[in-house]
């Protein structure tokens, strides 16, 4: 049965960019790229216990190298995606190591103040980083130079691919992740990192690899943002980025492998389309968020798991009963 | 050699006013560690009451005390019936819930008191300047320092020296003991709660002559008041007001020296603490 | 039945309007602009201007009913960007009116220019806007950065003092504005002004003031720009360090101190000179008439902004009615966009053939109190027709 329900469904998402119009492909992609987004940030929260307040910093260093490599160096889309890897993968390293000391409000504090510097410094250097107005004209990437232009990323559909094929390839990384020791030893440092420590595990160079890995994801994420748009601009470091992709991984549910992404589905369309519905829609956007932690406080998706699990639970038990009052 | 005496001053001066917008967040995050991103929320709630009071009252001191008294009472209303069913789940729903109302008061200030940025007009007794020596003090900043100082004596007096203060740190040392010694935890915890946004409101009606109100105005201040608790060390009300002088010091320091950056001083005096000083100024440090 | 069913058809085609017949399209007007946030003030007096005019215009121009299409952008780069897309490729609008903030026109620049949708911006200021990203598709009805500051300059060179000093914020805007003040005060024979610069985002002047206080002694003029709240800060704060007690004179944009601030700033405002293209107290028998009428609609004055709007909504107007509804002819609506006369309660205005900035009267002009013991602004000097130069629009 489920088998049936997952095809139908992978159906519906492949077709999905044929039967939308201009702006909502766009939207479906911006979808799955901010997926992607939360999906990184819970290598930290849901499986290492880091609430990385400065997540965007990545993202904002996806696609500022997005605009300056394709801008001014090549528009090859497998240049731009191993480069985001690689330079995401760097400065998470860099920055890993020297914020990965501090446990708990210390690491939420330094990753809040690094990626803000962060905005300070894109605001005060005008001409090279374009300051608070950002960088307009990015170009479409391309899968090669005179690709046919059934494979021009300029068109939604060939986009939407593009993104999609890289979240189905993070998703199954994420559930290789979860099946390896690798995964395990996360979850053991997310539930007690000085246990971890005790049984002879290098906790920090653990967590310093998953910092790594959900930099670059996000840094992927941000350079197709940055093409998709055509622009890059400072808020991306701003802390409400930061800010904003947190809440969708709590909206969704940090313990669930796709709590992530259904989160940020909810959120941006809700931010997309309540301000077309009502100009008051920040006060329903608010209200929705409080009526999550009153009654779904670990996320949507457990919500639901529960919801199921209780309603087959339910069916096995009546059933149960039928066919004891048969025989 | 004047202007870096008035420079001194101006950094005094703006390190107590932001301990005294920073004192609401220390109380509850620093010794609650409740994560209240609505403290911003709360600061702008004192504001707009105390502009709606002084239209009201014809008095700006009289604004100075309803308002904080009213955003205490929204704060213990929020505490009851929103915050309380957090404790204990952790740090997620706390920020997803503060965060929900932020959005809400943004929104509903909007509604209820227009979009128009607005202000309180200085009574004359605290609308001119001050002559210390050779410097010119504005009297409103001077005052803002003499409630400042008020405001520590009296929280000091209140954590350190009552009966009330003891039962507040012990409970929130180990709320298990305390309430098996009687103590009425949650009560507590809702009246802890509601000073702390009482506190939030004073800073917001105090900041109102000074930066305007306007919705959004929370947002500004959040950042900053989470820094000077950090620095400051958590639960450390002292500290917060050290750290609060030394981020305005930096700042000041900043404006004088590299102007351009001085919006960013505030995170490099927060990146090197927790590099070398992650405790904070006056805060325990533990083994990591 | 067969019979009864072509009666009713016969009959319907009499009756119901017919996708043939002789009826115009509708004028399709999408709105870009913020009803939330920070910049929401400036959304909504934009509408309220803009309506102003569509209602004394009937809602329609050259036959043509009026269609606006309107959804919060937020002032946000990406959500504007959305939209745009939205209103082009979906909604095939006609005119695209906003946006507010200058960052955003460069997010949409490129969509607009290469889709051909003329857009009319109500507000941003920056130079680029009608110069170096110039677009023979993109119109401005409100000001540019050095257009308004430009007098200022050689005003205060001529009529307050050889010495002045400048604040303003540092960004693209800031620069650019202080900039133009520059020139014109040195091209009358001004020192070069000494310069502050304070940080984006500031909220406590003290230490700018004190540098301020430090580096002059016999200040003349004082000439700053910060955007949005930082302006009306800025002024209280400098009037409760007692900086203005000399003879130093407060100058900047008029939008610093006018209607839209004053109940920000209270008495502090008093003497404020600002340089700007519309003020409530413009005396002549047009703004009079228009201030009545808006005053009755919105019980309330209006102020440079619900001009800005308002004369958006004449331009598209009236050039549609010089293109008698038919748009289809982009360089002829552009040529009727650039020469149409509308008659705006700031003075002479026209749309520059070239650049596409508009060419107004600045006006400089003192805050005062009035006797009833309202505020209003005097009006000092008139600049007239001043036209930005277009610095780099390859037109």
């Amino acid at each position: 049965m489920n088998r049936y329900l997952f095809y139908i469904f992978a159906l519906l998402v492949l077709a999905l960019p044929h039967v939308t119009r201009g702006t909502q492909t766009e939207f479906a992609i911006e979808l799955i790229l901010t997926g992607i987004f939360a999906l990184s940030l819970n290598i930290l929260i849901g499986r290492l216990g880091l609430i990385s307040f400065g997540h965007g910093m990545f993202l904002g260093v996806g696609a500022y190298l997005a605009a300056f490599q394709l801008r001014n160096m090549t528009d090859n889309l497998f240049l731009l995606l191993i480069a985001a890897v690689l330079v995401g993968a760097l400065i998470a390293l860099l920055v890993g190591a020297l914020v990965l000391r501090l446990g708990g409000v210390g690491f939420v504090m330094i990753t809040i103040a690094m990626c803000q510097l962060v905005y300070v410094l894109i605001l005060s250097t005008q001409t090279l980083s374009g300051g608070i107005n950002g960088l307009t004209s990015i170009p479409r990437p391309t899968f090669w130079k005179d690709a046919p232009s059934l494979l021009s990323l300029e068109t939604g559909v060939t986009f939407f691919y593009v993104a999609l094929a890289c979240l189905v390839i993070f998703i199954w990384l994420l559930k290789r992740l979860d099946a390896s020791e690798m995964g395990a030893v996360f979850e053991g440092i997310r539930q007690n990192p000085t246990r971890m420590l005790a049984l002879g595990y290098p906790v920090r160079a653990f967590q310093l690899a998953g910092f790594v890995m959900a930099g670059s994801a996000a840094a992927v994420a941000g350079a197709l943002h940055a093409s998709l748009f055509g622009f890059v601009d400072p808020t991306v470091f701003f802390w409400t980025t930061s800010g904003e992709v947190i809440l969708m991984v709590i909206l969704g549910g940090a313990t669930a492998l796709y709590g992530p992404l259904v989160g940020a589905a909810i959120f941006l369309s809700l931010f997309h389309y309540l301000s077309g519905l009502t100009d008051h829609w920040r006060l329903v956007l608010g209200l929705v968020f409080v009526g999550v932690v009153l009654y779904a406080p670990r996320g949507l998706v457990p919500l639901l798991a529960d919801a199921r699990t209780r309603w087959l639970e339910r069916r096995a038990s009546v059933s149960k009963i039928q066919s004891g009052v048969k025989s | 050699m004047n202007i870096i005496a008035e420079q001194i001053l101006n950094a005094l001066q703006m390190g107590v006013l932001l301990f005294l917008i920073s004192s609401g967040l220390s109380l509850i995050f620093g010794l609650m560690h409740v994560v209240n991103l609505a403290h911003g929320a709360l600061y702008m709630a004192g504001a707009y009451f105390a502009l709606t009071a002084a239209r009201l009252t014809d008095s700006f001191f009289l604004a100075l005390v309803l308002a904080p008294l009213v955003t205490a009472v929204l704060g213990a209303i929020l505490e009851r019936l929103l915050l309380r069913r957090t404790y204990g789940q952790g740090m997620h729903p706390q920020v997803l819930l503060t965060f929900g109302l932020v959005f809400c008061f943004d929104e509903l200030v909007r509604i209820l008191w227009s979009s128009q940025i607005q202000i309180i007009e200085l009574p004359p007794s605290l609308a001119g300047t001050l002559s210390i020596g050779d410097i010119q003090v504005p009297t409103y900043r001077a005052f803002v320092v003499v409630v400042g100082v008020f405001v520590v004596g009296a929280l000091l007096l209140l954590f350190n020296r009552t009966h009330l203060g003891a039962q507040v740190r012990g409970s929130v040392d180990d709320r298990e003991m305390a309430a098996a010694l009687g103590i009425d935890v949650k009560l507590l915890f809702t009246f802890m709660f509601s000073l702390g946004a009482a506190l939030a409101g004073l800073g917001g009606a105090l900041a109102v002559p000074l930066f305007t109100a306007y919705p959004g105005m929370g947002s500004e201040i959040l950042i900053s008041a989470l820094v000077v608790v950090v620095v400051g060390g958590m639960g450390s009300l002292v500290g917060s007001l050290l750290a609060s002088l030394l981020v305005s010091f930096a700042i000041v320091f900043g404006q004088v020296v590299l102007a351009e950056f001085a919006t960013a001083m505030i995170y490099v005096v927060l990146i090197l603490f927790m590099l070398f000083r992650p405790q904070g100024l006056m805060g325990v440090a533990r083994p990591t | 039945m067969k019979q009864t069913l072509l009666a009713i058809n016969i009959a319907a085609a009499f009756f119901l309007p017919n996708a043939a017949s002789a009826q115009a399209k509708d004028l399709k007007i999408a709105m870009l602009l913020p009803t939330s946030a920070v910049f929401a003030l400036y959304g909504e007096a934009i509408m309220e201007g803009f309506n102003l005019a569509l209602e004394e215009a009937g809602g329609q121009a050259a036959g043509r009913k009026v269609v606006l299409l309107s959804e919060d952008n937020k002032e946000d780069p990406k959500t504007s960007l959305s939209l745009v897309r939205k209103y082009v490729k979906d909604d095939n609008v006609d005119f695209v009116v906003g946006p507010i903030a200058s960052h955003v026109v460069a997010a949409i620049r490129d969509d607009i220019h290469r889709s051909k949708t003329f857009l009319i911006v109500p507000n941003a200021g920056n130079n680029e806007v009608t110069g170096k990203t110039c677009s023979p598709y993109i119109i401005r009805t409100s000001f540019s950065n050095w257009q308004i500051n430009y007098p200022m300059g050689l005003y205060a060179a001529e009529t307050l003092g050889k010495s002045a000093l400048t604040v303003g914020s540092n960004y693209d805007a800031g620069r650019e504005m202080a900039g133009a003040f520059a020139q014109g005060f040195q091209e009358k024979g001004g020192k070069p002004p000494v310069e502050e610069w304070p940080a984006l985002g500031t909220s406590d002047f003290a230490p700018t003031i004190t540098n301020v206080r430090s580096k002059t002694t016999n200040l003349e003029t004082l000439w700053f720009f910060i955007p949005g709240t930082g302006g009306p800060r800025f002024v209280n704060q400098v009037q409760q360090s007692g900086l203005r007690s000399g003879k130093t004179k407060v100058t900047g944009p008029v939008f610093m101190a006018d209607e839209m601030f004053w109940g920000a700033m209270g008495d502090s405002a008093l003497g404020v000179l600002g340089s700007g293209h519309y003020v409530a107290s413009i005396d002549t028998a047009r703004n009079n008439a228009f201030q009545l009428a808006f005053r009755k609609k919105y019980n309330k004055v209006a102020h440079v902004i619900h001009v800005q709007g308002y004369d958006t909504a004449k331009l598209i107007l009236a050039s549609v009615e010089a293109m008698k509804g038919n748009l289809t002819d982009k360089v002829a609506v552009r040529e009727a966009l650039t020469s149409v006369q509308i008659d705006s309660p700031r003075g002479r205005v026209s749309i520059d053939a070239r650049t596409g900035n508009v060419v107004q009267n600045v006006y400089i002009t003192e805050v005062v109190k009035k006797a009833d013991g309202s505020m209003a602004h005097k009006v000092l000097k008139t600049y007239e027709q001043v036209r930005d130069p277009g610095q780099g629009c390859a037109l």
